[in-house]
This record gives structure tokens, C-alpha cells and sequence, in this order.
């Protein structure tokens, strides 16, 4: 069922988007820089307003279970269910609340409202949703689902996977490293569609790690890297080891690009860290992605040789963790599962 | 250098360092020579380092400890012997290397009798027999501290209470039980199981306990052990602690006021995020001369806390905080 939406809902949430994308994400405990955190915020609200806002019938009362740090997740949900007349409940990460709490600050005369409980004391508010939308560690969508409601519409996201795949021959190769490095600028790469993993294709996979090298350099300039986590701390050092014994480390303040052979790959990343596998053949990557829960793949080459490889979503690089409203999330049409249609 | 040279010199360094009372800056130099002389000799550790020249001791590179399950660190092609990780964190096994065995043994055994000047002629090994596990560090440990250890476990079939109960009755001389704390665990059960009769040991027995519980089918806490070790073997047993590693050489001994490492063996520790020296809580990082001839300088995933030569150990680093959706090492290893 559609219906237009109404035009003054959704100017009250297009106005919530614009306050809460002019606060202070400072105080949010992202895990990012104050500048990093800037970025993502314009990023968000920029996606948003430039795309199109659906009209549909919205459940009464969603609550959406966010997950740690990818901060600006729920906004596009909150503002398109709530200009369409809907409630919403954000679930906060229980040890990083403050973001979540910003959302609903900015989004209070929505209705929009924050819970800040535990995850384990949190079931309660599922039993006036009717919606949910979670995302988070697949073990954690998993009992999320548990206590779910049979009525209740849901659309769960656990961890998926993203990549790069660059031909080094393809273009302008410091153009396309400065678009990849955007990429892995963007939340200093900890979403879901952030690359963990570049395949490398071409005869200048090296001078691609050189150049790609300057673009993550230039950005750090820019837009720091957030402190890294104990355990990050720990395994970044592991890594760029491994990289400098087996392959070529080229690292800097806050930022490295670490290539390492193909049977070394791993599904996943560390905070500005470019992870650079050199392949001779598409398939030689996808050979490697066996098994892993693909999302999104940002490549210069032509997006055809990927077809049926398992990504929910490929695109140009540059654009991996800046998808447009009204996308399939994670391959799902997320809204009309929450209405039930889907 | 030739490596027998260095050898050489490392095993009298070892030997004479507590008698001699060899200063920390003499250590220390010898420990930038065997640095830089690794980093020419063993391809994978200069490249690890950078080629670089280190000035004091946390300026050696360390080598983190889960790089032991990809890399291999070894001045000799064709080296002696092999020590493998129990892969308990990660699913896969670490491998140090070693062109010999002979300065790890000759590490142990200074270190051990410096502390333990008197130990008691016997032996109860629960921990794997080298005979039959010549992969296990600790089982080599063992060995070389007591030659003639009667062993009691297996990796197959855990331990054997008759060879225990045995040793346990020849009650005329003072026995040292050499156990990981899982073995430990279950021998005292097994006794509680099988035996009516005291097995209180001699006066001057010793109880070595080393490892932990993670991962595995049982799960008691410290004070505990101690507690039901104390029951079944008798108040008058003294118990020691063994720090170890099969990617270190030499071990620390707690023999009740934290655990102490010998001269050649220099602990500090660094901020997990950055990697750089700090006081107070940090990871462990080890320089340890005895390592001659694999890596000198690693950093583990073990918390603690150095005061001069004692250091207090505080267990794992915890897993990272969950950010956004994207899974972390320990999450997902393939």
C-alpha cells in the first residue's frame, strides 16, 4: 500500500536530520575523530537529502537495535519511517550509547525515543513493536530474532563482508586511489560496507600501493583516524609485521597499506588500514571469498565480470559506505519487509 | 658472527650473568648485538624489523606472538626443534623453531636452581612426555630440569592416577609434581575418586603449576586449586608458579611473591593501542636472550604489570570492543 507522503511529516524529519547533523558529534563516543565523526555526519545527512524519501504505510512503533559506532545507520530508517507517520524506539548499544542518544535528541518532536538498557535487559521493548530493525553481530541478530513476537515484521542485519576489487591498469591510478581511500576513510572502516580486503589486478599492483599509500596519507591530514581499541592496537601490529616479513608495508601516522599474499587473506579489517591482496584473475578473489558473508563490492572493473559472485551490491569505488536511499539492504528491500509486503 | 660463536657467547652469558651479578647495561648491549646479529642472520626477522638499529631494550623490535602461526623465525634451515602453541586462541598452532635445544635446557636450569637451590630428587611429570610429544615446550622444560621425571599424562588420554599414585606412595623422599593447572585439576579429582588413603607428600615436596584453564572441560579458579592441592598433597607442600611460553626460551617463577625473571630475560611492558612503552597495566613484551637463535624480542597478548624484575600477570587482552558491524580476529578465523 502507498500513499504520498505527507509533506509537512516530512519536513519536520528533514529539519530533525539538519539539527542533528549541525550537533557536536564529539561527545558520541564514535570510536572516530572529531573530524572523522564530521564526515560521517554530512555523509548521512547529504544521502538523505539528496535521495527519495518513499511513501508508504509505516508500522505504528519500530524499534531499531543499533549497533556500535556505525553511528549514522539508523538515520535513514528514523527518518523515513517517521515522515511517514510512524514511532521509533532506538535501542543503543549499551556501551556507547551517546550517539544513539543524539539521533533522538535532534528527533524528539518525531517521536523518537532512545533506550539505553543493556542488550540482555532490552527484550521488553519487543513486545510493543511493531517492527524491528536490528543491526550487529550475527550471534547477537540471532537471539534478537529469539524474542521477537510472531507478529512483529522484522529486518535483521548481522556482519556481512565488503571488498574492493582494482584493476591497476584501469584508469587513472591516482584517481582511483584517492576514490579507495575514501572508502576506508569513512568510519576508518569499520561498517559493514568498508573494504576489508582489496584485490589487486594489473601489472602496477605495486605502484597502486604507492599511490594508494599518498591518498591515505593526504587524508589523515584531513580527517584523522579515531585511537584504535586495545585489541585493534594489538592486531595492527600483528598485521603490518606479517606484511612487512611476507609482502610490502607501506605505513604512516594512524594509516598503512599492508599487501600480503593471497593465502593470508582475512575477512577483516583494522581502522585505516588498506589490506591489499594482488590477484592475477577475478576468480582467484572470489576463490579466496568462499564462504564469507559478502556485502557490498567497489571495483573499476566492469561490474558484468562480477555477476553471481554474491555481493548484495557492487559499485564504483569511492562510493562503497555512501549508498543511496531506498538501496536493497544487504540484497533485502528493508521496508517492505517492516510493512509486511515483502 | 658465526651462529656457533653467538651461541657461544649467549651460554656463557647465561652461565656466569647471576654470579658475576653482569650489569643491566652489560645485558642490555648484549641484547642490541643479538638484535641486529638476528636481523642480518634470520631473513624473516630483519625484514619483521626493518633492518633497523636498536639503541636500548624496547627499542628491539618485538615480534607479536600469533605471527609465530604464519612465520617462521629460525637462524637454521634444518632446525633441531619444533615447540607448537596449544592453539587454544586462535585454532592454530604457533611454531618456534629452535636451531637446538641447548640453550633453552641450559636457561631452564640456571634460572630453576637459582630459585630452587634444593628441589627434591623426583619427579612427577603432568605435562606432556617429550618422548611422546617432542613438541611441547613445557614437557622439554621439564626434562631438563629433571631427567628422570616419571610422566604421568598424556595429550590422549590425560593422566595416569597409578603412575601418580606410585610416585605419590614412595613417601620416603620429598617428590616435585611438575602439572598444568587443567592436570592438576584432574589428578586431585581422580585421587578424591580412587583413594581412601592419605596422599599428604614429604616435607620439602613441591607443587609446580603452570597454565590455565581456557577452553577446556574444567574450569577452577586459582585460590581454589591451590586450595584443594594443599588438601590432598598436605599444608607442608610448597607451591610455585611457572610462567612460560613456547615462543620464549627462559620461564618466570612465582614462588609466592610474583613471578621473578631471571637476568637475561627483560620484561616491560607496552600501552595494547599504541605499542609504546608504559607503567602500570600493558601487555607483556619479553626480550630474552636465551631466543638466540629464533626471534629475541616477542610481545604477547598477556596483560601485567613490571615492577624491576617481578611481574604480576593479569590474563588475556580482552577481545576489542565490538564496533559496528565488523567482526574482530578472535571472532572470525578462517
Amino acid at each position: 500500500m502507498t500513499r504520498s507522503v505527507a509533506p509537512e511529516r516530512l519536513s519536520e524529519a528533514l529539519a530533525a536530520l539538519k539539527e542533528w547533523a549541525a550537533s557536536d558529534p564529539s561527545s558520541w563516543n564514535t570510536g572516530l575523530s572529531t573530524e572523522g565523526a564530521r564526515l560521517a555526519q554530512k555523509t548521512a545527512e547529504s544521502l538523505i537529502v539528496s535521495g527519495t524519501i518513499p511513501s508508504f504505510t509505516a508500522p505504528n512503533h519500530t524499534v531499531i537495535w543499533c549497533a556500535a559506532n556505525v553511528f549514522t545507520a539508523p538515520l535513514e530508517w528514523v527518518v523515513q519511517l517517521t515522515a511517514n507517520g510512524g514511532t521509533v524506539t532506538l535501542k543503543a548499544p549499551s556501551d556507547s550509547p551517546e550517539s544513539a542518544i543524539g539521533i533522538a535528541e535532534a528527533f524528539s518532536c518525531m517521536n523518537v525515543k532512545v533506550h539505553t538498557a543493556p542488550f540482555a535487559e532490552s527484550w521488553g521493548l519487543l513486545e510493543r513493536a511493531d517492527a524491528v530493525i536490528g543491526f550487529g553481530a550475527t550471534a547477537s541478530m540471532e537471539s534478537l530474532s529469539n524474542h521477537l513476537r510472531p507478529e512483529t515484521t522484522s529486518s535483521l542485519h548481522g556482519h556481512m563482508v565488503s571488498i574492493a576489487i582494482v584493476d591497476s591498469d584501469a584508469g587513472d591510478l591516482s584517481e582511483t586511489a584517492a576514490s579507495l581511500a575514501m572508502d576506508l576513510t569513512l568510519y576508518d572502516g569499520r561498517g559493514c560496507m568498508s573494504p576489508v580486503a582489496i584485490f589487486v589486478l594489473g601489472s602496477k599492483q605495486e605502484g597502486f600501493a604507492y599511490r594508494l599509500s599518498e591518498s591515505l596519507e593526504a587524508a589523515e591530514k584531513v580527517t584523522p583516524r579515531g585511537d584504535l581499541s586495545p585489541r585493534e592496537g594489538a592486531e595492527w601490529r600483528r598485521k603490518t609485521g606479517l606484511s612487512r616479513i611476507l609482502g610490502l608495508c607501506i605505513e604512516g601516522d594512524n594509516w598503512a597499506v599492508a599487501t600480503s599474499p593471497l593465502e593470508h587473506f582475512e575477512p577483516y579489517g583494522q581502522p585505516r588500514m588498506a589490506s591489499i591482496y594482488c590477484v592475477d584473475t577475478i576468480d582467484s578473489a572470489l576463490e579466496a571469498l568462499h564462504g564469507v558473508p559478502l556485502s557490498t563490492c567497489g571495483t573499476n572493473v566492469d561490474g558484468g565480470l562480477l555477476e553471481g559472485s554474491g555481493f548484495t551490491r557492487i559499485c564504483q569505488l569511492g562510493e562503497m559506505q555512501s549508498p543511496p536511499v531506498n538501496r536493497l539492504h544487504d540484497g533485502v528491500d528493508v521496508l517492505k519487509k517492516l510493512t509486511g509486503a515483502g | 658472527m658465526s651462529h656457533l660463536k653467538m651461541k657461544g657467547q649467549i651460554e656463557a652469558l647465561i652461565t656466569t650473568c647471576i654470579p658475576l651479578k653482569t650489569s643491566p647495561i652489560e645485558l642490555e648491549a648484549m641484547a642490541l648485538k643479538l638484535a641486529v646479529w638476528q636481523m642480518k642472520n634470520i631473513p624473516e626477522y630483519g625484514r619483521f624489523a626493518q633492518f633497523s638499529n636498536p639503541s636500548s631494550w624496547a627499542d628491539i623490535p618485538a615480534v607479536p606472538t600469533p605471527l609465530f602461526t604464519a612465520i617462521d623465525f629460525c637462524i637454521s634451515e634444518n632446525p633441531a626443534v619444533t615447540y607448537l602453541t596449544s592453539g587454544t586462541s586462535t585454532g592454530t598452532r604457533g611454531r618456534h623453531f629452535m636451531p637446538t635445544s641447548e640453550v633453552a635446557d641450559l636457561a631452564a636450569k640456571i634460572w630453576f636452581n637459582e630459585l630452587i637451590p634444593s628441589p627434591p630428587n623426583r619427579c612427577l611429570g603432568l605435562v606432556p612426555n617429550p618422548e611422546h610429544n617432542p613438541e611441547s615446550s613445557l614437557g622439554a622444560m621439564v626434562k631438563a630440569l629433571f631427567p628422570n621425571t616419571d610422566w604421568a599424562f598424556s595429550t590422549s588420554s590425560g593422566v595416569n592416577i597409578e603412575v601418580v599414585l606410585e610416585a605419590i606412595n614412595q613417601r620416603e623422599e620429598p617428590l616435585f609434581i611438575a602439572s598444568t593447572a587443567l592436570a592438576l585439576s584432574d589428578t586431585i579429582e581422580a585421587i578424591k575418586n580412587t583413594v581412601g588413603a592419605s596422599t599428604h607428600l614429604p616435607l620439602g615436596s613441591i607443587i609446580m603449576i603452570t597454565g590455565g584453564f581456557k577452553g577446556r572441560h574444567r574450569d577452577v579458579s586459582e585460590d581454589d586449586l591451590v586450595d584443594a592441592t594443599l588438601e590432598t598433597f598436605g599444608d607442608q607442600v610448597q607451591i610455585v608458579h611457572e610462567y612460560g611460553m613456547t615462543e620464549l626460551s627462559s620461564q618466570l617463577w612465582d614462588l609466592g611473591n610474583g613471578f621473578i625473571a631471571p637476568p637475561w630475560l627483560h620484561v616491560y611492558t607496552v600501552s595494547p593501542a599504541t605499542g609504546l612503552p608504559c607503567s602500570g597495566v600493558g601487555l607483556l613484551r619479553f626480550v630474552d636472550l636465551a631466543n638466540y637463535g629464533s626471534c629475541i624480542a616477542i610481545e604477547t597478548l598477556d596483560l601485567g604489570i613490571v615492577e624491576g624484575r617481578k611481574v604480576t600477570l593479569l590474563g588475556r587482552l580482552p577481545g576489542s570492543k565490538k564496533r559496528g558491524c565488523s567482526l574482530t580476529a578472535d571472532e572470525l578465523t578462517l
